[in-house]
Formats: C-alpha cells, structure tokens, sequence
C-alpha cells in the first residue's frame, strides 16, 4: 500500500508512441529498479516516455526482497548530491573571496620596497604570481634578479607569497622574519654574506672573446650592432644591441634572457659554439676564490627534442684546464662546480687574481644555442652550490 | 495515444533557444576575437563576395577560377559555418541589423547554441521525460566552456548541434524509416560543419549492432517486431550525405578526390599546438590518456559531473549487452528500450572522449575537442536529476502536495544554481575559468594548467589602451591576429589610432599572454625595453594573464610633451628670457635602436 502511495505520486506522464512507429502494441512501462516495488505491478505513472521495455516474456529471476536499510542506504546516497551542490556553490564563493586584492600586493610591495638593499633578492610564490611581483617591485629587479641562477650573488631572500605556498628559492629552513598583509605573506630569510667574488654575465664586456681557426684566435669585437628585431613565439632570445662580433657566419657572443627547457628565464651569455673549434671568452685578472659555478643550458625548443650533440663549456685559469661542465640535451639548466685551485692554495692566498677563461665546443654546432652563467665563489652557504 | 510531444513542448524549447540567444547576444562584445574567429572573418568575408558573385553572373561564379578564387580561402575547414557567417554579414553590410560588425560574424554561432538546447530538451524530454529534458538543456547551457564558445564565429557548437542532430534523426529512424532520410540530411550538413563527424559511423554502428541483436532476440521470442533490421540510416549515409557535401562546398566541386583526401590529410597530420596539463607543456605526442576526463571534471560544474555520473549509474542495466543483463545483473529488472537509447547515449558521449584520450590525438583545443559529448552528458545529468527528484518526493508526506511539486524545482534550483553563477563569473575569461573541483582559477594555476588560449584576452585590455593611449601609438599583439585587433577597432572596442605592429622591438607597447610557451616573448619583452616591470597586468581571480610593457621611449615622449607645454605657457606669460629659463629634458637618453622615428 506504501508502495502505491507512493508511486501515485510519480509524476503521470503520458505514454509516448511515435507515428511509424514499427511496433505494433503499445510501448508497456518499463520498470525502474530502484522504484520496484513487491508485488504491485508497473502503473502508468512510472512509464518513461517513448523508452520503454516490454516486460520479459519469461520470469524474471527472483528478486531478493528489497531491504529496508539497502532502501534507506541507497536513498542517503542520492540525497548527498544536493548536499555537494550546496558545498560547491559555498566552496566557489569561498575560493574567489580568497583572492588578494589590489592593496595587499601593495602593501606588501611598499613594505619590502622600504628594506630592499642592493644585496637583496625578491621573488614571489606560487611562481605563477611573478608578473604580480615585477608590477610592483620590478623596477627594484634588474635582469639578473628576475632571471637568476641561484641566490648565491645575494644577502638576503624576500618572498612575497600567497595561498600558502613557498618558493623554490627559500632556504629549507623557516623564515627568519614573516608578516601578513592581506592575504599575501611577506618572508625574509637572512642568508648570510654572499660567496660570490666574481660575475661573469655583468663582466662580459671587459672579457676578451675569441673563435678559435685551425688553433689560432681570431678576436671578436664589442659593439653596437643593432638590436635584433625577430620577436615573438619561436623567436628565441633577443640579440642584444652591444655585443661580440665575430665575423661572418660566426657567432655573436653577449649576455641576454634565454629562455630554458622549462620555460624559466636565465641571464647568460650566449656563447653558441661553432663546431669541435672553441668559441673562447677570457676574464682577465679576476679573483680565482676556491670555485667557478657554473650553470647553463639552451633555448626550450632547440634542447626539446633531446637529438642534438652535447656541448661542452670547458673552464682554464691562467691556460690550464681545472674542469668543463658538459651539457646533454634534456638535462636543462645544468651546473658545474670546478675548483679553480687546490684547497691548500685557496687557503694560502685567498685574493690571489688570476684569468679564467670559457670555452664552448661540440662536436656538431646544429641548433646548440648555449648559453652560460658563472660566478667565482669562496666560502660556503647552507644549500649553495 | 497522443506524442507526448507536442507543440507546447517545441514552443517552450524555442523561448529557452532564444532568451540563451538573447544572453549570448547581451555578452557578445565584451569578447575580443580569438585566433581561429579572424580566420573565418576573412574566409566569411571572401565567401561573402562569391555568394554576391553568384547572385549577379551565376555562370562566371561557377567557373573554377572564380570558385577557386573565393574558396581557396581557409580550405581546411568545410563551407556550412562559414557560409551562415557569410550570409550575417552580407545582411550587416546591406541592412546594419547588429551593432558590431563582430556580433554579426557571430551571430550564426549564437544561433546555433539556441537551437542546441532546444533539440537538447526535445530529445531529453522524449527519452526521460520532460523534467529531465529541462535540466539537461539548462546545465548544458549553464557549463561556462560551453556559453562561452556559444559566443563565437567558429565550428565547435555549430558541429555540437549538427552532431546531436543527426544522432536524434538516427535515434528516429530506427522506428520511423522515413527519419533515415532526415539523417542523411543532417549527416551530410554535419560533415559539411566539421570533421568530429566522422567518429559518428563507428559510435552508429556499434549501437546499431546493439539494436540488431536486441530486435533478432525478440523476434525468436515470439515478440511482435519494434525495430526494423534494414539499416535504412547506412543507406541514406551513403547515398544522401556524400553528395550533399561535395554540393554545400564549392572548393570540393573540382579536382573532387584529390582535395578530399588532402582535407582529410591535413586534419590527420594536424601540427600539434602546445598545451599546458598539470605543469607539462605538452608539444608533441603522446598526449595523457587521462587528459579529457580530467579536463571535464576541472571545467563542468561538479553536481553536473555527478548527476550525470548517478544517472549512468541508474541506467547501467540497460547498458548492457543484449542478453547478458539477465546473467551479469540478475537482480536488476531495467531493460533496455527497442532503440537501446542509453547505449546510443552512452556511446556518444564516450566516443568523443575516448577519440581524444588516444595518445596521438591533438589536445591543444582543450574543452572544445569533445563538446561533442557534452549534450550527453547533460541528458544523463537530467537522468540523475529526475532520479532525485523521485527519491526526494518518496521521503515527503503524502499530504504535502505543495510540497511535493515544489521539491523538484526547489532541488533544480539547488542543483543548477553552482552552474549558474560559475558561468556568470567565468565571463568575459571563459577559456581561463576552471570550476570548484579544480579549485577555481588559482586552484588551476597551482596545478599548471593551461591558462588561455586562442590570443582574445586584449578585449578586457580595450579601456586601459584607451585611457593610457589618448594619443594613439602602436601595440605589439603577442598572440592575437592582426584581424582581431582590426574587428575590435571596426568596433570601436580599441581606438582606431592604437595600431598593431609585428616587431615587439618597435611598439610603444607589448602584450605578452601568459602560456607557459609564450614565456619566451615576456623576456624579449624585458630585453627591448630594458625592464622586467610590465606597467600594466590584467588578471582574473588573481591569476596573470597578459602583462603589458611600455616602451621607454614612451615615457621620454611624455616628459618631452611636457617640457614643451611648460615652455609653452612661460612664454605665453610673457615672462623675460621664458624659453632660456626651462629646464630641457635629457636628451642623451634618446637610444637610437628604439627609435627609429627619431
């Protein structure tokens, strides 16, 4: 009787029967498993319109009784569904009031903006806010900050962050100083003096460069050369106005933003080599410190494919080789550390000056867009190369 | 017995096609042209002369220099679309019926998404029930992917109406043969939309082998016959629809096979785009299987997802091949109709998917690949909801009839309202809108997804060239097309004196759209201009999605200007000496390599 009650009140839909329809009797309710109910047969008010199933011309097999509790289970099940509508349409409001507003990135920006020295590196998390972070504190960010290798050159580390997240740049250890405004988070870690004695991408001009012929140097020469004026996607890196100039069909060498295999920015030299012969620039008279860092790779779409040669960036001081970082395609940004001298020496004459020179071969130039970025270090910081 | 289908039914699909129509309409320009919409601008436009051509000297319109003339024009795409693009803006340029040039182009389109939801709700309404039908057109129209590309001159709903269109005339054949005629029409149009058509056979046929073996075993049963075993819908297939796409595209009407197959070609050998799918920029095959199942869940509302996964669910019985649900569900008393109409519905909504969940498949369009399914997976949805519907009114007194016809609306209101008001904030960043269970927008940025495409953002970037630009100047476009900015400007979206450059080195300004790949541009950017600060970054949700960097000699023009007015107005004063007395700007900084004017 319950079951009855019940169905009487399904909606009464009126039987569908499409004219031409090839069947001859009248489509007969189809049953729905879950309002099934013991002994009463199918009423009109359960039919679907036009799909309906005639009922099996043998038995079916018995049914076990339609449990009470697996009735109430499957009922429950059906009534969270509404529930999740009800979740989703606060949870949405709930992620789109979590968004920061305008005023705290410049709260936040005035407040780091007010401490930010010289030795001092700024970066924002998740690594998806960055062009938030260059709006307002760009001006502070000089290439080499917005497209680093690492925080070796700096002080102190600033982090602007939101959504709970940490950059990849902060040290494993907690934040030396934090605060809130808004939703957005400042961090400031105390890194400890820099180890860095020397830069080679903000020393370019003043290096000697050279492609070597058959074992003799042929010079390149700093200039203004024009900017170059293809941009855009598949582009690549700009070349820069000032540069190395080597010669026809040879080269250019000068720092500029490359783009790596994943896609993050690096300011580097761009040192392409030429073939198994050295493209070759000498830092002359530069503190020697204990060790060359060295890092480097290519543009995204010349190292992608993991088909070209390998390219080996080979470091001498004073004409002596003391190490290479060698490059394999698909290994990224890669880094080299290369003693310049032995311990005792480092040790005995810490200030000791000397030349260090890079040298960029492979065995097959195609496509092997390199580009370096090194520093001269002494000393050690927790978690630097 | 009557149809249950009848004229009031019809009549309340055409006020739902045409209050979406008037939707899409009111939100039209608030969209700047992607990508693809510039390219069927120019093939429409070409189009549009042929038709012209062929009203006024029918015989040279027909020769195939003249045909070939017009057609060459985006050849890789079939003429049906494009044509109704034509024929707006033919009827824009002859009769200003539209107040943008824009909209007209798109107009088509937006029809298009209406009538969609009209046949959704007929075919819903004739296989669940009416309640159903209503549910599944409004969350179909109420899925923020879905509203957004009903706004646009392109294929993507377009091909989702003619698809489910066709499959609604199959769906009728199979008891009416008359309707196979109907299908070879629709299929031919649907062919002459876009390629998606041609999975169609393979989900047909397998849904037809499901109704075969359904109708023998009847008929050995004793029973009177439902279905006809003459593949009525194959023959009209044939017959009807090739012919009527070599007819509907003048470019097929020479050198016939040998441009099919290169139509085809280049669609099977399709270059891959990059697309970005949880922090992989994916540039090449193969493509994670997974992708367009995730991508669903990330962009439709989840109670859509999860109707339609409860739906399936009460229908699994009647999924099953014929003969086995007695052995593998014994339990069960769910048949499956004479059609198999959820084996028909099941199929095409997984066929699409499963087509681009194939490693070698392109994924570079997101969403729009498999829209195609997307009616299905509302009209499931509807199952599901109609579903609750009953559970609900079962646990409600008996007495309380009010209450029982108001529980169905109350709990379609619950249902639709996440859908609703996600659609509503995914505008105008339709391709950038992720839904809750992706964590919205941000939640997507944190996962690496893809965050735009299609270069259209620059239409939420038109009041701040206007304000920042009153004197005009030049802007590098990043990934929109030349035709974009130009229809913007037809417009009066972006002032006609804010030109586009191809050499970011020579703009007063860059956009960069923020894709992953297009990184590269954001560092030329810094490069040419000598900055990493953008002057200006549009976001949605806090997410970035074009920075816009300013030229430094823009700021030198400005100081410059100034120093000239204020020299200006001490003269005018009449102050002794004026001229000599002003500071002049610094003219040292002038670099020659960005200012080539100068």
């Amino acid at each position: 009787m319950e079951s009855q009650s019940r169905a009487s009140r399904e909606p009464r839909e009126s039987l569908g029967r499409v004219s031409g329809e090839l069947a001859g009797p009248s489509p007969t309710p189809r049953i729905d498993t879950d309002a099934v109910t013991l002994n009463a047969p199918p009423r009109m008010a359960d039919v679907e319109p036009e799909v309906a199933a005639e009922p099996p011309t043998r038995p079916s097999l018995p049914r076990e009784p339609d449990a009470p509790r697996a009735r109430r289970v499957r009922r429950a099940l059906w009534l969270v569904l509404p529930l999740v509508a009800l979740a989703e349409l606060v949870g949405y409001q709930v992620i789109v009031a979590r968004v920061p507003a305008e005023a705290d990135w410049d709260t936040a920006a005035a407040a780091v903006r007010a401490e930010l020295t010289e030795t001092d590196r700024v970066v924002s998390a998740p690594y998806w806010t960055d062009p938030l972070l260059r709006e307002h504190l760009g001006d502070q960010m000089g290439f080499e900050m917005a497209a680093p290798s690492d925080s070796a050159p700096y002080d102190r580390l600033f982090e602007l962050s939101i959504r709970g997240h940490l950059s990849d740049a902060a040290p494993p250890r907690p934040a030396d100083a934090e605060e809130r405004y808004g939703r957005v988070t400042v961090r400031r870690w105390d890194l400890g003096p820099s180890t860095v004695r020397y830069n080679f991408v903000q020393s370019i001009q003043g290096a000697v460069v050279e492609h070597m012929v058959d074992g003799a140097a042929r010079p390149c020469t700093w200039r203004r050369a024009g900017m170059s004026r293809h941009t855009g996607l598949a582009q690549g890196h700009i070349i820069p106005d000032e540069r190395f100039v080597c010669g026809p069909g040879i080269p250019w060498v000068g720092a500029t933003v490359m783009e790596n295999l994943d896609y993050r920015p690096h300011y580097c030299i761009y040192q392409h080599p030429k073939g198994p012969d050295p493209m070759r620039a000498t830092f002359r008279n530069v503190p020697l410190g204990d060790r060359v860092v060295i890092y480097g790779g290519l543009y995204n779409r010349h190292e992608r494919e993991g088909t070209g040669a390998p390219i080996t960036a080979r470091v001498r001081v004073d004409g002596e080789s003391v190490g290479a970082l060698v490059h394999r395609d698909l290994e990224g940004w890669a880094s080299a550390v290369i003693p310049t001298r032995s311990a005792e020496a480092a040790a005995a004459d810490p200030d000791a000056r000397g030349d260090i020179t890079v040298e960029v071969f492979a065995p097959n130039a195609g496509y092997r867009s390199f580009c370096w970025t090194g520093t001269v270090r002494s000393g050690e910081r927790e978690g630097e190369l | 017995m009557k149809s249950p289908i009848g004229y009031r039914e019809h009549l309340f699909g055409l006020v739902l096609a045409v209050v979406y129509i008037a939707m899409l309409m009111a939100t039209a320009n608030d969209y700047a042209m992607t990508r693809d919409e510039s390219f069927y601008v120019s093939a429409a436009e070409q189009y549009g002369r042929w038709f012209e051509a062929l009203a006024s000297d029918p015989a040279d319109a027909l020769t195939r220099e003249t045909v070939d003339q017009f057609w060459v024009h985006n050849h890789e795409h079939p003429s049906l679309a494009k044509s109704f693009f034509a024929w707006s803006n033919l009827a824009q340029e002859k009769w200003q019926i539209f107040d943008s040039a824009t909209k007209a182009h798109r107009f088509p389109g937006m029809v298009s998404a209406g009538l969609l939801l009209w046949l959704v709700f007929i075919f819903g309404a004739r296989v669940y029930g009416r309640p159903a039908g209503v549910f599944a057109a409004v969350a179909l129209a109420a899925m923020p992917r879905f509203f957004y590309h009903s706004h646009l001159n392109c294929f993507d709903v377009p091909i989702v109406l003619m698809i489910t269109w066709t499959v609604y005339c199959y769906w009728r054949s199979l008891e009416n043969p008359w309707w196979a005629i109907w299908f070879g029409i629709a299929f031919g149009l649907s062919l002459e939309t876009k390629h998606n058509t041609w999975i169609l056979p393979g989900i047909l046929l397998i849904h037809w082998a499901f109704v075969v073996s359904r109708e023998r075993r009847r008929r050995r049963a004793g029973r009177a016959p439902r279905a006809s075993l003459v593949p009525h819908w194959l023959i009209a297939m044939l017959l009807i629809a090739p012919l009527l796409f070599v007819a509907l595209w003048p470019w097929m009407w020479f050198e016939t096979f040998e441009r099919i197959g290169r139509y085809i070609g280049f669609h099977i050998n399709h270059e891959h785009y990059v697309y970005q799918y949880f922090g992989t920029s994916y540039w090449q095959p193969p493509f994670p299987v997974a992708l367009p199942f995730v991508l669903t869940w990330y962009t439709v509302p989840a109670i859509t997802v999860l109707l339609a996964l409860a739906g399936i669910a009460t229908r699994a019985r009647a999924l099953l091949p014929p003969g086995l649900e007695a052995r593998w569900w014994p339990q069960g008393q769910l048949e499956a109709d004479s059609r198999a109409t959820d084996v028909l519905f099941f199929g095409a909504l997984l066929a699409p998917m499963v087509v681009i969940a194939m490693p070698s498949s392109p994924i570079f369009g997101g969403t729009k690949h498999w829209f195609t399914a997307y009616p299905y997976l509302a009209l499931f949805a509807g199952v599901g909801f109609r579903r609750l519907s009953q559970v609900t009114r079962g646990l409600l007194p008996p007495a309380q009839r009010v209450l029982g016809r108001a529980a169905p609306v109350v709990l379609a209101g619950i249902c639709l309202a996440p859908a609703v008001i996600e659609t509503a904030h995914s505008h105008p960043h339709g391709l950038t809108h992720y839904a809750f269970a992706a964590g919205g927008v941000p939640g997507a940025a944190d996962d690496g997804m893809n965050r735009q495409f299609w270069g259209y953002t620059h239409g939420a970037l038109a009041d701040w060239f206007r304000e920042t630009m009153p004197d005009g100047g030049s802007v590098y476009l990043c990934d929109a097309t030349w035709v974009s900015w130009h229809m913007a400007q037809r417009d009066g979206l972006i002032p006609q004196n804010v030109r586009a450059v191809g050499d970011l080195t020579q703009a007063d300004y860059a956009m960069v759209h923020h894709e992953e790949h297009f990184a590269e541009v954001d560092f030329q950017a810094w490069m040419a201009f000598g900055s990493v600060a953008p002057v200006e970054v549009l976001t949605y949700d806090g997410v970035p999605l074009v920075s816009v960097y300013e030229n430094p000699r823009v700021e030198r023009r400005r100081a410059a200007r100034a120093v000239e007015a204020e020299r200006g107005s001490r003269h005018l004063e009449g102050r002794p000496g004026a001229v000599g007395d002003v500071d002049e700007a610094a003219a040292a900084d002038v670099d020659p390599r960005l200012d080539p004017d100068e």
